[in-house]
Formats: structure tokens, C-alpha cells, sequence
């Protein structure tokens, strides 16, 4: 059986030099577990805080839109209210201005 | 088993004889610690050894990344449809500043015209403003 592997120019070079070095390293079973748990580990450990920045950032995102939606909600309240006042305000001024428009015309 | 080494281009190579036994060894540590069989003889031939001993408990941590993936995941459920809406009441408020802008033009010309005290409008366009510059990318 047989299995490749394609490396990099460079990498190839210094495979190639120490070739006589590498192949001891097959062997070295315990050697090769510990690199694989560390690794595993350190990778699981970056994983977490990537995880826990994220959570943190979108849990104080998350605050803001809320907090958003609650001024939103409340603006749009006043914003009807100031709609209806100045629309029947505008609406009693145009009134106003017929009356005196009407007076107007009747002393010329 | 007979591990060879090629570089990208080029006809050269080196080969590893091992006994099939070491060797799946090797591809069994690797599935312990969830590396592809590549990457196990990259790490033996390129990567050197780590000699130091970094003690922790895997099932715990993995257990907290669990965790932390579904309170991530529960999040970006509740994020969407909020965003949804708040989106809808800004384009609604938006709405709403465009007509009282309208309005408040009216209030001013028929106030001058009836000779009427002006009135202070900052803290209302002030809102206007508000929602006039919403961007829902914000």
C-alpha cells in the first residue's frame, strides 16, 4: 500500500535533507500523540473564545436593537400624535383664513 | 506502507517505509484527535513535536462549546425577526416624518398669513431628521 503526500517545493528540500531524521519520528508514537492532544486542545481553547466574542458581541448588538425598537415604538406614538394635532391645527388655521378671506371681500 | 513525499510540480521524491502496523497507529491517533491522515504525516514530517504537557479536560470544553454554539444559535433566531420589525416601525416613523414635514411647512405659511405667533418646531424636526437619515443598514 502506499500513500502521497505533495508538499511544497521548500518543504520537499528539507524533507529530502533530512530524511534519515524524519523517519525515526514514525516511531515516536508518544511522542506524536502528546502533539496531537495539545494541538486538539489549543484549537478547542481558540475555538471557545471565539465563541464567547462572538456571543458577547451580538449579545450587546442585540441590547441596542432592542433598546432601538423601544424608542422606535415609542417615537412613533409622538410622531402620530404630532401628525393628528398639526393636521387639525393646519386644518383650523385654513378655516380661520376662509373667514377672513370671506370678511375681506365683503368690505371691498 | 510506503509514504511518498512529492513536491507540487516536479517528477522527484522521497520515500517513508514503515510497518503497516505503526502506520495505523498513526491514522488511528489521528481519528482520535480528529486530524485528517494528511495532516498527522505533515505534522511528523514539517511540524516537529510538542514537548509541552498542556493539561485539560477535553469533554468539559467541549461541552462548554456546545453551549456556547446553541446560545449563539438561540440568538441569531430572536436577531432576525427583531431586526425585521424594528426596520418596519423606522420606515413607518420615516413615513411619518415625511407628511408632518409637510405640515409643519403648511403650520409655518398659514401662521405668517394669519399673522400668528411662530412656533418652535426644533425638538420635532429634530425626530424628523432622525428618521429622515434612517439607513437600514444602521
Amino acid at each position: 500500500m502506499e500513500v502521497e503526500l505533495r508538499v511544497s517545493r521548500e518543504e520537499f528540500q528539507r524533507i529530502r535533507q533530512e530524511r534519515r531524521e524524519l523517519e525515526k519520528r514514525f516511531y515516536e508514537l508518544e511522542k506524536l500523540e502528546n502533539t496531537l492532544r495539545v494541538l486538539k486542545l489549543r484549537h478547542l481553547l481558540e475555538h471557545r473564545e471565539r465563541l464567547r466574542r462572538k456571543l458577547e458581541e451580538m449579545k450587546h448588538h442585540y441590547g441596542e436593537l432592542i433598546e432601538f425598537e423601544k424608542k422606535a415604538q415609542r417615537d412613533k406614538e409622538l410622531l402620530f400624535e404630532i401628525r393628528c394635532k398639526l393636521s387639525h391645527e393646519n386644518a383650523e388655521f385654513r378655516r380661520e383664513l376662509g373667514v377672513r378671506m370671506n370678511e375681506d371681500r365683503g368690505e371691498t | 506502507m510506503k509514504i511518498v513525499v512529492r513536491p507540487e510540480s516536479g517528477w522527484r521524491k522521497v520515500t517513508f517505509g514503515i510497518p503497516d502496523e505503526v502506520y495505523e497507529k498513526i491514522v488511528s491517533l489521528g481519528e482520535k484527535y480528529g486530524f485528517r491522515e494528511d495532516r498527522v504525516l505533515r505534522i511528523i514530517l514539517l511540524g516537529g513535536f510538542i514537548e509541552d504537557e498542556e493539561n485539560a479536560d477535553f469533554t468539559e470544553l467541549e461541552k462548554e462549546i456546545g453551549r456556547l454554539e446553541r446560545e449563539l444559535y438561540d440568538l441569531e433566531g430572536k436577531w432576525s425577526p427583531l431586526k425585521f420589525r424594528t426596520y418596519y416601525i423606522a420606515m413607518d416613523n420615516q413615513n411619518l416624518a415625511i407628511q408632518i414635514s409637510g405640515l409643519i411647512a403648511e403650520n409655518k405659511r398659514l401662521r405668517k398669513m394669519l399673522g400668528k405667533e411662530e412656533r418652535d418646531y426644533s425638538e420635532i424636526e429634530e425626530l424628523i431628521h432622525y428618521y429622515m437619515g434612517f439607513d437600514s443598514r444602521e
